[in-house]
C-alpha cells in the first residue's frame, strides 16, 4: 500500500457515525471531524473551529449544521458560518468557514480525500445491490502499509480460500482490500479499508458485503475476533513481518 | 521541560501553591519549565528553590505570601504582586477553590476566563442559557497608567449566577487582567446589589502548554457553606477544562489572523495585543515557532 496523502482513505464505518453525531479522528496526523447531518449526509472537515480553535468533534449537530461546543457557532454543509449566537442579529461574514475535505460514502464506509477533488474513489466491482454489514474498526500501533500488507496476508489464509479480487487498488492508494470469502458454503466479500492515522498508528475498518442475513451474528463475530488477533499479533511481534501468516482461527 | 529564556515571562510574580497545603515535606512543581521545590522550614518560613538539572536543590527563589498563597519569581519583576483592595474588607469570605491542572497554555485559560460568549454552551443553565446567548456591547481597553487590560460594562443573562443565586438574573461584570497570567472578575453580588464579588484566577504556567490554575474568590455571601461555594466553582472549572484541552493549537496565537474574533471578543483582542506589545513568547504559538 502506498501512503500518499493525496488519496482516498476510509476514516469510519458508516454505522460508526449515525445521523446527528460527530466523531474526531486523525488522517496523516491531521485532526479531522467526521459528522453526519440529520438528512443522512456525511461530512469530513478539519477538526478545528476557526473562531478559537476548539475541536468541532466535541460539537453538536442541529439539522444540517455542525455547531461548536465552545460558543455555539453553527456551520452549514458548505462549511460556512451561518450563525453566531453571541450576536443573534449579525450575518456572519462569508470569510468565516471551516476547511472541508472531499467525502464519499460507499461499501458501508466513509471515505475522505484531503482538500476538494472532483473525482470519487474507484471501488471494487460487483458491489452494486450488496448489503454492507459492519464488522468493526480496530486501531493498531503500526504503519498503515504494514497493516494493509498483514491484513491481506491474513485474509488469504484465515478468511478463505479464494481472494477473487486480490488486493484492490484504490485510486492513488491501495487502502482497500477486498476478497471473496466462503464459509460453510455461503459466499460473501470481505472488505478491509486501512486508515493511516500517524507514522506508527493505523486503523482497519472491516465490513462484509453480504447476501442477506447469512453473515450477521456468528460470521461477524468470527471476523471480528480474527482481526483482533491480527492486531495483537502485530503489536506483540508474534506475527511474521512479511510473507504468509498461518491461519488465525 | 526546559526553563524558558523569555525575559517577559521570567520577570513576573507567580502564584505557585496554597499556603495551607505547604508543610515540611517538599512539594515539587514547575514554573516556566523550571522544576522548583516548595516547603516550610523548621521556623515555619516558606522556602522555594530551583531544582538543578542534576536533581540537586539549587538556588533559592524569592517568596511572598499574598491572598493565602505562596508567590515566587524566577526573574526580576519591575512590579509588585497585584493589589486586590476588596480582599481586605472585613465582611468578605475568602474561598480558595483548589488547584486545577490543565494541559493547555495558561494564556488560553486567562482568555477563556475573559469570555462571556461560552457561558450558554459550556456552562449551560448555570452561567448562561441558549435562551439568551447574546453578548451585549461592552468596553475593553489597555489602561496604560496601570498597565492592565480592563473590560467594563459587561452584562450577561445567567440562570444560576452563583451558589447563592435562586433564579435567573442579568449579571454585571467587569474584568481585569493584572499581569499576563493573573485575571480577576468583578460580578454583581446577589446579596448586596451595590457591591461586587471578586473572583480571581492565578495561573501558574508550568510549561508552554501545561499549567495549574489557582482560583480564589472574595465573596459577600454569609449564607452558603464553604463546601458549596467550592463545589460550584470546581464544577465551572472542570467544564472549562474540556474546552481548554481541546483547543488547537494548545498555545495562544497572537498573530491577529490566526483565529477569527467577533465583537464579543474585544477583550480577548485587547489581551492578545497587550501580550504582543510586551513581547511575551512563553505559552504563545509564535514563541513555539521561535524555539
Amino acid at each position: 500500500m502506498s501512503t500518499d496523502r493525496r488519496g482516498w482513505y476510509a476514516v469510519s464505518l458508516s454505522s460508526g457515525v449515525p445521523p446527528g453525531t460527530a466523531n474526531g479522528t486523525h488522517l496523516f496526523d491531521e485532526e479531522i471531524v467526521v459528522w453526519r447531518d440529520t438528512n443522512g449526509a456525511p461530512h469530513v472537515w478539519a477538526d478545528r473551529c476557526p473562531h478559537r480553535g476548539m475541536r468541532l468533534s466535541f460539537g453538536f449537530v442541529r439539522s444540517d449544521h455542525l455547531a461548536c461546543l465552545y460558543h455555539g457557532w453553527q456551520y452549514g454543509s458548505d462549511g460556512r458560518c451561518l450563525h453566531i449566537p453571541a450576536h443573534p442579529g449579525l450575518r456572519p461574514p462569508e470569510s468565516i468557514a471551516v476547511w472541508r475535505h472531499s467525502t464519499h460514502e460507499a461499501l458501508g464506509l466513509v471515505f475522505v480525500h484531503f482538500g476538494e477533488v472532483e473525482e470519487t474513489p474507484a471501488l471494487p466491482a460487483g458491489m452494486v445491490g450488496r448489503e454492507f454489514i459492519p464488522v468493526r474498526s480496530i486501531h493498531v500501533a503500526c504503519p498503515a502499509d504494514r497493516l494493509a500488507d498483514r491484513f491481506a496476508a491474513l485474509a488469504i489464509t484465515s478468511f478463505d480460500r479464494r481472494l477473487e479480487g486480490g488486493i484492490f487498488a484504490l485510486a492513488a492508494t491501495q487502502s482497500v482490500i477486498a476478497g471473496a470469502v466462503e464459509k460453510d458454503g455461503i459466499g460473501e466479500t470481505l472488505v478491509g479499508a486501512v486508515q493511516p492515522i500517524g507514522a506508527n498508528r493505523s486503523a482497519l475498518h472491516l465490513v462484509v458485503a453480504g447476501n442477506g442475513i447469512s453473515c450477521r451474528g456468528a460470521p461477524q463475530r468470527h471476523f471480528s475476533r480474527t482481526i483482533e488477533r491480527l492486531r495483537d499479533g502485530i503489536e506483540s511481534g508474534s506475527l511474521p513481518m512479511t510473507g504468509p501468516i498461518a491461519p488465525l482461527h | 521541560m526546559i526553563r524558558t529564556t523569555d525575559r517577559t515571562a521570567l520577570d513576573q510574580w507567580y502564584c505557585i501553591d496554597d499556603l495551607d497545603d505547604i508543610g515540611s515535606a517538599p512539594r515539587r512543581t514547575h514554573l516556566l519549565g523550571q522544576e522548583i521545590v516548595v516547603r516550610r522550614d523548621a521556623d515555619g518560613a516558606v522556602r522555594v528553590n530551583e531544582i538543578a538539572t542534576d536533581g540537586s536543590v539549587g538556588a533559592a527563589s524569592p517568596v511572598e505570601k499574598r491572598y493565602g498563597y505562596a508567590w515566587t519569581t524566577l526573574g526580576a519583576p519591575a512590579r509588585d504582586i497585584l493589589a486586590i483592595p476588596e480582599s481586605h474588607e472585613p465582611d468578605r469570605k475568602s474561598v480558595k477553590c483548589g488547584a486545577v491542572t490543565v494541559h493547555a497554555s495558561g494564556l488560553r485559560i486567562v482568555e477563556n476566563f475573559l469570555d462571556m460568549a461560552h457561558f450558554p454552551y459550556v456552562h449551560a443553565e448555570i452561567l448562561g442559557s441558549e435562551r439568551d446567548p447574546e453578548v451585549r456591547h461592552y468596553h475593553a481597553e489597555i489602561r496604560r497608567e496601570v498597565d492592565e487590560v480592563w473590560a467594563t460594562g459587561c452584562k450577561f443573562f445567567q440562570p444560576q449566577a452563583s451558589a447563592a443565586a435562586t433564579g435567573g438574573v442579568m449579571v454585571d461584570y467587569a474584568y481585569r487582567v493584572a499581569s499576563p497570567f493573573v485575571v480577576l472578575l468583578y460580578k454583581t453580588c446577589v446579596v448586596a446589589a451595590d457591591r461586587s464579588d471578586v473572583i480571581c484566577l492565578f495561573v501558574q504556567p508550568m510549561d508552554e502548554d501545561l499549567c495549574r490554575a489557582h482560583p480564589v474568590m472574595f465573596l459577600i455571601d454569609d449564607a452558603a457553606p464553604q463546601a458549596t461555594l467550592i463545589q460550584f466553582q470546581q464544577l465551572i472549572f472542570l467544564q472549562d477544562r474540556i474546552i481548554l484541552e481541546n483547543q488547537r493549537p494548545r498555545l495562544l496565537p497572537l498573530e491577529p489572523r490566526a483565529e477569527i474574533p467577533t465583537r464579543a471578543d474585544i477583550s480577548s483582542v485587547a489581551y492578545r495585543r497587550w501580550l504582543k506589545e510586551k513581547g511575551l513568547l512563553f505559552g504563545t504559538a509564535e514563541g513555539a515557532r521561535e524555539l
